[in-house]
């Protein structure tokens, strides 16, 4: 969640946002309505973490038009890298993995020293469906910190394997995986966790995704459904067999899978 | 055959009203059999890979991805039922194999339902393909 360092008036407000985001569920209406009330009173004398906040409390609602106006206009106010990185943060949490990645490896770059921004980069784009961009800032991540080990970079082989093995293509794994933030977007419903897990028994090679969701398990499963058909109708070629993008509902998945990667924060 | 795939369905069903994991893993476990057993029924034999380098539910999976890929009749159903089958697979491995894991009967009722649209996607298949053939007849 967006956050700032220094101690300033607003940075009780963005621990108050960052809390409530950390939720899985909808936090309640009413913090986000005191959030934001307080926030809107700060545009005045700060404008441009007021912005940031906002763009932060829209992140949670899953209002991208929203997310967008306010960080664009706190980036334009400000050239501290907080905005980069709270934009990148904001967007990752709309599912807007692709733009989250850019920003935040953008951020990475003018704080060369901050790794944490370098390691969310290269999880938003493994989320973006972009394994070999994710290799590459792995790559940048090994130049800076010799002895350090991403803890992705073993999955993103084994994505490569995979893809290598059964013809899965990049195009297809972004479009799955841009496809069902989309219809979470368009239904203005946040995700909890994403699990991804890669098995490869041979002939058996698969890829999978699943996207939590703090929703009745009714629910999920006629998402699940609509996305389903979202994928049959708009995929050139579907390799159901080895790409598994899908849903779960944390509440009847939550005694059996252990998410493998939390929503970063 | 003496015995119809949906009757594992309804198996699958009358175990998940009894509580407890054994009931529920097992129920897991049937409802996933109706699913693949009604797919071999429905999609076309020359859908399914040769050789005996995968698996028999993996060869029902790539057969169900190849008719959807296909321009043929029965196709969009066969990409939606060959996704549902692949999540259906992972949940039954789970139930039959992770012991260490707690299945509860919410979770097999998760997966009963989508054995139950996995059954409605293959009565689509099975209807798609029996109209083109009366209309080819025809």
């Amino acid at each position: 969640m967006p956050s700032r360092s220094p101690a300033t008036a607003a940075h009780a407000l963005f621990e108050r946002l960052s809390n409530a985001a950390k939720q899985d569920d909808m936090p309640s209406e009413l913090e986000l309505a005191r959030i934001r009330l307080d926030a809107r009173k700060l545009m005045a004398v700060d404008a441009k973490d007021a912005h940031q906040l906002l763009g932060g409390i829209a992140a949670v609602e899953v209002d991208e038009d929203k997310v967008r106006y306010h960080h664009e206009a706190a980036i334009k106010l400000t050239s501290a890298v907080d905005a980069v990185r709270n934009y990148s943060i904001s967007l990752q949490l709309i599912g807007q993995f692709e733009d989250a990645a850019k920003y935040a490896a953008l951020a990475a770059e003018a704080q060369p020293e901050n790794l944490s921004l370098l390691r969310s980069a290269i999880d938003f784009a493994s989320y973006a469906g972009q394994p070999r961009k994710a290799l590459e800032l792995i790559q940048v991540l090994r130049k800076r910190a010799p002895d350090h080990t991403d803890a992705r970079e073993g999955i993103i082989q084994d994505l490569l394997l995979v893809m290598d093995r059964t013809g899965l293509t990049e195009s297809e794994l972004q479009t799955s995986l841009k496809l069902a933030f989309q219809l979470l977007r368009d239904r203005r419903l946040r995700f909890g966790h994403i699990h991804d897990s890669i098995l490869l028994e041979d002939g058996a090679e698969c890829v999978h995704y699943r996207i939590y969701l703090a929703a009745d398990a009714k629910v999920v499963r006629e998402l699940d459904s609509q996305l389903g058909r979202l994928l049959a109708d708009q995929l050139e070629e579907m390799h159901s067999a080895s790409l598994l993008v899908d849903y779960g509902s944390l509440e009847v998945h939550k005694s059996v899978d252990e998410p493998q990667t939390d929503r970063v924060l | 055959m003496s015995l119809k795939p949906t009757e594992f369905f309804d198996l699958a069903k009358s175990l998940n009203e009894s509580s407890g994991e054994i009931y529920a893993r097992t129920a897991v476990n049937r409802a996933y059999y109706s699913a693949i057993h009604r797919a071999t029924e429905v999609i076309p034999l020359d859908c399914f890979p040769d050789g005996d380098d995968v698996g028999s539910h993996e060869r029902v999976i790539r057969a169900a991805e190849k008719l959807g890929n296909a321009v043929r009749p029965g196709r969009s159903a066969a990409r939606e039922l060959a996704r549902a089958l692949r999540r259906m697979k992972e949940s039954r491995e789970i139930a039959d194999y992770e012991l260490n894991k707690s299945i509860t009967n919410a979770y097999a009722d998760d997966v009963i339902e989508r054995a139950r649209a996995a059954l409605a996607l293959c009565d689509d298949i099975e209807r798609q393909i029996a109209i083109a053939t009366n209309q080819k007849a025809g």
